[in-house]
């Protein structure tokens, strides 16, 4: 019979020690997990827990959607509040990796009974989507004598948008606010941060391009309730839409070609002040941008541009003003419906002639 | 001219009326004061009332028209005692009353007198009822300049099913602004105060409508929906969370926004909107958060105090007729507070019923008080009616869920803001629940690992 041998001296301690190494090496893997995930912890803690950037919102919404309709839904999704009137087929065209985990973690959170909103998790896993902070950021602040001064117009007007507006209307904007809208607004919009179709982006950017007629014209076929702009020239904002101007303007004439830079153009340069070319003052961009913007100080002077307004005193004929936030913004304009009768000049002309020709080139303008 | 007529009918149910009580009181002199300055309507009647009957009296009917019966939030009677100085108040007992033959559907409450009224006596009542969406905006949408101007519809003489000899009604309204009001003689205006008295001796069940169209620009704040969680933690606070839909009631707003009309000239522009708002909060809070769908809303100011905090916020925008918006208010107060234990061993929570907003409607109102797992037994004692029910909810470390006792009330005003008490039984050995899972899920997981560092699992052995 084998008697139980006692180890060999020397081995207890080297056992001790593997085991002491194990477990320190555990701890400081864990203590890096916790320090690199504290860091980044560090901004939500400061300011507040929400998601910035554009695309991160994309991901929100679609992971809202999976975790209230399910996997099946999800893959076979045509979602159709965007790209109006084109939609876009979700279930095929996005990496689902991102959202099919914060899905994952969520409902397994919620399996044990720990309630968790959706929100949370996402910007526990978009932290990975989004690195740095950079603006365009969803609230904006500043330091002043008084103390931090907070910029929520973003979120200001996307709340605007939901309460006080139809489920079915449609907003359109340059695409760059496509995902926020339909995340926080829950509004169908026409183009989004997806850029898959050029040809609706160059529609909107016509649109945005050409004089209040003609945009509304544009606008109308695509059914359009409300335009919505961003406009940073009274705080100070640089990244707004006068400062995207360009692309729209480059965009549309890649695609339509009756829109020429050239006309936008002062010796080269894109300008709004008095030097301003007339198709750059009198097209929709500049007018919703600046609509009753004098008002504010008296001479309209641009701060993000640094000068003072070319055309200071207009009217808008298509557009009526909805909704401006607290620092100017963003600004909401609604389309103005049709007018039913036919009236003034062109009346005058169906009178005076009886041809058949004449009245139908006088029915065709229903605005004077 | 109608009101003629109107007398003349209810002249006629009258024959028909086989009230006992109605021939045996009748009112000596009422005088009623109508306060209109904000939209929740408050109307201060008091009622000398005699016996004149052969029998005590053991309680009155206060009768009301039916478009004021379903818009009434709350009917409170006190009854007057001392003279002068030594005045005290005794409250009553009121409760909504059903008879038989009410003429044109009048609604009715009766109110118990502490003592039986003797015959040939008389007492003195303070009767308080207020009225909610009862002034209803004329013209019914508005500019961003315009002021908003609204009717008040109620009568110029006290609806009574007993006879009244002497009476007087006065309508206070916000501003001198009043474009017009019926005149039902003798009436008169003077300043924010308009006098329709005094009348004598009227028969019972007379009415006379008037209507007063006057402006007034305070805020409509009508919460459309309020659901306020109160979650009991053994651990030493209570969370509570607080949703709100929040709606303008007043005069639609049609047309532009114009944020520049708005900014620069305030006093004309928007007089009737309204972007800030006063929520009281119990002293001792803390962990307090104002945000909505989409994040948190930085403009809101709280300011804590002993007898009471006070939370002024906006929301992110302001509101206009028709307009609406949606946020939530969360907070923690500590446990010892509100928390006690009554004389057989149950546990109570004392806590306040209604909503903390300042003068403001609640169309629905849901209060949930969530209590902590394995407590049994749950029971509600409230000061006024309200629906019952019970419900299961399912939150951090449950395994058979917490009750929550649910109390649903509709037309809710601040009047409604006492103190209510919701009873259970807790076996304090359930405290140890939530511990004792944790700390054998993490023995578990040691465990588990100090046996598979021991265990060896190789089929050929080394």
């Amino acid at each position: 019979m084998a008697t139980l041998e006692s180890p060999p001296p020397g081995t207890s301690s080297s056992a001790m020690r593997n085991a002491f190494g194990t477990v320190l090496s555990a701890l400081i893997l864990l203590l890096i997990g916790v320090l690199a995930f504290s860091i980044r912890l560090f901004s939500v803690i400061k300011y507040e827990s929400v998601i910035h950037e554009f695309d991160p919102y994309f991901n929100y919404r679609v992971t809202q959607f999976l975790s209230k309709n399910g996997i099946y839904e999800f893959w076979n999704w045509f979602d159709d509040r965007t790209w109006y009137p084109l939609g876009r087929v979700i279930g095929g065209t996005v990496y689902p990796g991102l959202t099919l985990t914060a899905g994952t973690i969520w409902w397994a959170l919620n399996a044990i009974n720990i309630p968790l909103s959706v929100e949370t998790v996402c910007i526990h896993c978009v932290w990975a989507a989004a690195e740095a902070y950079s603006a365009p950021s969803i609230v904006l602040t500043s330091q002043s004598r008084d103390g931090l001064h907070v910029f929520d117009d973003f979120r200001e007007s996307y709340a605007w948008l939901s309460h006080n507006t139809d489920v079915d209307d449609k907003v359109a904007s340059w695409w760059d606010y496509g995902y926020q809208t339909t995340a926080m607004a829950n509004r169908t919009v026409i183009v989004d941060n997806n850029t898959w179709n050029n040809t609706h982006i160059a529609t909107v950017g016509t649109a945005m391009s050409s004089p209040e007629k003609a945009a509304w014209e544009i606008f109308n076929s695509l059914d359009v309730k409300y335009v919505l702009v961003v406009f940073g020239g009274l705080i100070g904002y640089p990244s707004d839409d006068i400062n995207k101007f360009l692309w729209m303007v480059r965009i549309g004439g890649g695609v339509f070609p009756h829109i020429k830079e050239a006309d936008y153009l002062r010796d080269g340069n894109y300008r709004i002040d008095s030097e301003a070319t007339p198709t750059m003052l009198n097209c929709l961009m500049y007018k919703l941008s600046y609509y009753r913007f004098v008002e504010t100080d008296g001479k309209g002077y641009d701060r993000v541009r640094r000068t003072e307004i070319g055309k200071k005193n207009f009217k808008l004929t298509h557009f009526e003003e909805v909704f401006t936030s607290h620092h100017w913004m963003v600004r909401i304009y609604k389309l103005k419906p049709q007018k039913n009768r036919i009236r003034g000049r062109a009346k005058k002309l169906k009178l005076k002639t009886s041809s058949g020709l004449d009245s139908k080139a006088a029915k065709k303008n229903p605005w004077i | 001219m109608a009101a003629r007529n109107w007398i003349f009918a209810v002249a006629v149910f009258l024959s028909l009326s086989t009230f006992s009580s109605a021939q045996d009181l009748q009112i000596v002199n009422a005088e009623r004061r109508i306060d209109l300055s904000s939209h929740i309507v408050k109307a201060f009647l008091t009622l000398k009332v005699e016996n004149i009957g052969k029998d005590p009296a053991a309680d009155m009917l206060l009768a009301f028209p039916p478009t004021q019966i379903k818009n009434l939030a709350m009917v409170q009677a006190l009854a007057v005692m001392g003279k002068k100085k030594k005045k005290n108040y005794l409250p009553l007992d009121v409760k909504p009353s059903e008879q038989p033959d009410a003429p044109n559907d009048a609604g009715y409450f009766l109110v118990s007198f502490a003592t039986p009224l003797g015959p040939g006596e008389t007492v003195t009542l303070e009767v308080l009822y207020i009225l909610t969406h009862s002034l209803e905006p004329f013209p019914v949408e508005i500019t961003q300049s315009e002021s908003q101007l609204v009717y008040y519809r109620d009568s110029a003489v006290v609806l009574s099913p007993y006879r009244i000899k002497q009476q007087t009604t006065f309508f206070k309204t916000p501003s001198t602004r009043v474009e017009s009001f019926t005149s039902v003689e003798p009436a008169n205006r003077a300043g924010k105060e308009i006098k329709y008295g005094a009348y004598e001796d009227r028969v019972p069940y007379s009415y006379a409508p008037v209507i007063v169209h006057f402006e007034n620009n305070s805020p409509f704040a009508v919460v459309e929906e309020l659901v306020r969680e109160i979650e009991i933690s053994h651990w030493g606070s209570l969370q509570i969370t607080e949703n709100y839909r929040l709606t303008h009631g007043g005069a639609r707003h049609k047309g532009v926004f114009s944020r520049v009309e708005y900014q620069s000239r305030r006093s004309i522009s928007g007089s009737s909107s309204f972007n800030a708002l006063l929520a009281v909060l119990p002293p001792r809070v803390n962990s307090v958060y104002y945000r909505d769908d989409i994040g948190n809303i930085s403009t809101s100011h709280l300011r804590t105090g002993f007898k009471k905090s006070e939370l002024e916020f906006e929301p992110r925008y302001p509101l206009f007729g028709g307009w609406k918006a949606t946020f939530i208010i969360g907070y923690r107060v500590p446990l010892e507070d509100y928390l006690f234990e009554a004389p057989d061993g149950r546990r109570y929570l004392n806590f306040t019923f209604g909503c903390p907003l300042v003068e403001t409607i609640v169309n629905k109102l849901t209060l949930k008080v969530v209590l902590p797992e394995g407590s049994k037994d749950p029971s509600a004692v409230l000061p006024f009616a309200v629906n019952q029910d019970l419900q299961v909810k399912y939150s951090y470390l449950d395994i058979v869920g917490r009750t929550v006792v649910v109390l649903q009330k509709d037309n809710v005003v601040p009047t409604h803001n006492v103190p209510f008490q919701v009873y259970y039984t807790f076996k304090p050995i359930y405290m140890l629940a939530e511990p004792l899972m944790l700390v054998s899920a993490f023995f578990f997981v040691f465990v588990t690992s100090l046996a598979y560092v021991h265990i060896d699992l190789n089929i050929v052995k080394k």
